[in-house]
């Protein structure tokens, strides 16, 4: 299953045998989705969680 | 087997000339010319290939060079390359020049960046300055190649796209770009500024502004953007021994998107194996670094955008030594020579340094 990375448009190869809640990352910037819902061959991703890295600012 | 002899073989950039040619599948290297090190064993000024070659350094004759080899490359100084190098070309050899002497297209320009009259303009028509990422197909036809300075490539990389996709509306005018570059850059000659104890720990600015790169810059991409392009360059002498980390500034006329700007540089290199982009998410290197590229002839290339003020952020970081100069300079004898530019400059970057 492809769909594309909304973040930097590369595409998104999601395993055929994803579950929902699996975590997929994108090849070329490594921003993670979360697998929402799977129906009929079709995938729907949400932004998986993140933790803020604290630089200083 | 192609021959390869080497102009000014003992300074920093010969010295990785050697390192890649004697190491690549179809070249020889039959000449390595040092007036100072005539006679001596390669190894002993570049100790890095004890054991890798038995060459000796030979006299700076450009004839015999003329005789023995198909292509000559040229690490000379600026000012020494224009005095050797038209001899070579006018004998119809192949040459890549990596000094200045034939970068700048306008003769008018060298008295302006360098000091001097051109002696032989006829010359500079026929020079390619090779940006293979971006003149691919000029480079595959040329005789007589420049290679760009080690900063000027590395901030050309990561501007070129955004001057070629019209529709950010890049402000020609106001282009800053900022290079922090290790020791290497400045050669082996010492002197006390490059004196441990003086160099250590610095972040120095030694050239604030007025760098002479900012010419070839201004070439690349005027051409690129079909007009003039203003460049201000500031440069910055860092801790480090190789690497160069370019920082680009450049204002844009409206609102610029994220997803077009990754489009803007997948569209200009697909297909070049050699420029990477890296704007990551994760991990600790989410934006070039010269730490992921040394050793190698990658040119790592991301971006930013501050929308408040319609700047958009270009960084590229390279290894000044490798896609900085000498591996520019072999990818660009193979593009010469009908060969796959990746050939002998596959090696990946080391990592950890």
């Amino acid at each position: 299953m492809n769909t594309s990375c909304t973040e930097c448009g590369a595409e998104l190869a999601v395993p055929n045998d994803a579950i929902v809640g699996e975590i997929v990352s994108c090849k070329d910037c490594s921003t993670e989705y979360e697998v929402a819902e799977i129906s009929n061959g079709n995938v729907l991703l949400k932004p998986a969680e993140q933790v803020g890295e604290d630089w200083g600012e | 087997m192609v021959r390869v002899g080497i102009l000014g073989a003992s300074g920093y950039i010969g010295g990785e000339l050697l390192r890649l040619l004697l190491q690549h599948p179809d070249a020889e290297v039959t000449a390595a010319t040092s007036r100072r090190h005539a006679g001596e064993y390669v190894f002993r000024v570049h100790p890095n290939l004890r054991g890798v070659t038995e060459l000796k350094f030979s006299p700076d004759d450009a004839s015999k060079v003329v005789e023995s080899s198909d292509v000559v490359f040229a690490a000379l100084p600026h000012g020494e390359s224009v005095k050797a190098v038209p001899r070579i070309a006018d004998a119809g050899l192949r040459v890549v020049d990596l000094s200045a002497d034939f970068r700048l297209g306008d003769k008018g320009q060298y008295p302006v960046w360098y000091g001097y009259e051109h002696p032989r303009p006829d010359l500079l028509e026929k020079f390619v300055l090779s940006v293979p990422e971006i003149n691919r197909d000029q480079v595959r036809g040329a005789r007589l190649v420049s290679s760009p300075g080690c900063m000027a490539i590395t901030a050309i990389l990561a501007l070129a796209p955004l001057f070629r996709e019209r529709s950010f509306g890049v402000d020609r005018d106001h282009v800053v770009v900022d290079a922090k570059v290790g020791s290497s850059g400045a050669g082996g000659k010492p002197s006390l500024a490059t004196h441990f104890s003086e160099r250590y720990s610095v972040v120095r600015p030694y050239k604030p502004a007025g760098h002479r790169h900012s010419a070839e810059v201004e070439q690349v991409l005027a051409a690129m953007a079909g007009e003039r392009v203003k460049v201000s360059m500031s440069a910055h002498a860092v801790n480090m021994v190789r690497g160069i980390l370019v920082t680009s500034h450049v204002f844009t006329a409206g609102p610029v998107k994220a997803l077009d700007v990754w489009k803007a540089y997948r569209s200009m290199y697909a297909g070049s194996y050699f420029v990477r982009l890296v704007r990551d998410k994760q991990g600790p290197f989410k934006l070039p670094d010269p730490k992921l590229v040394v050793g190698s002839n990658f040119c790592d290339v991301g971006f930013e955008i501050e929308e408040r003020t319609g700047r958009l952020v270009a960084l590229s970081a390279t290894d000044n030594l490798v896609k900085g100069a000498a591996g520019n300079a072999v990818q660009s004898m193979n593009l010469m020579l009908g060969h796959d530019e990746k050939e002998g400059l596959t090696m990946a970057p080391l990592h950890p340094v």
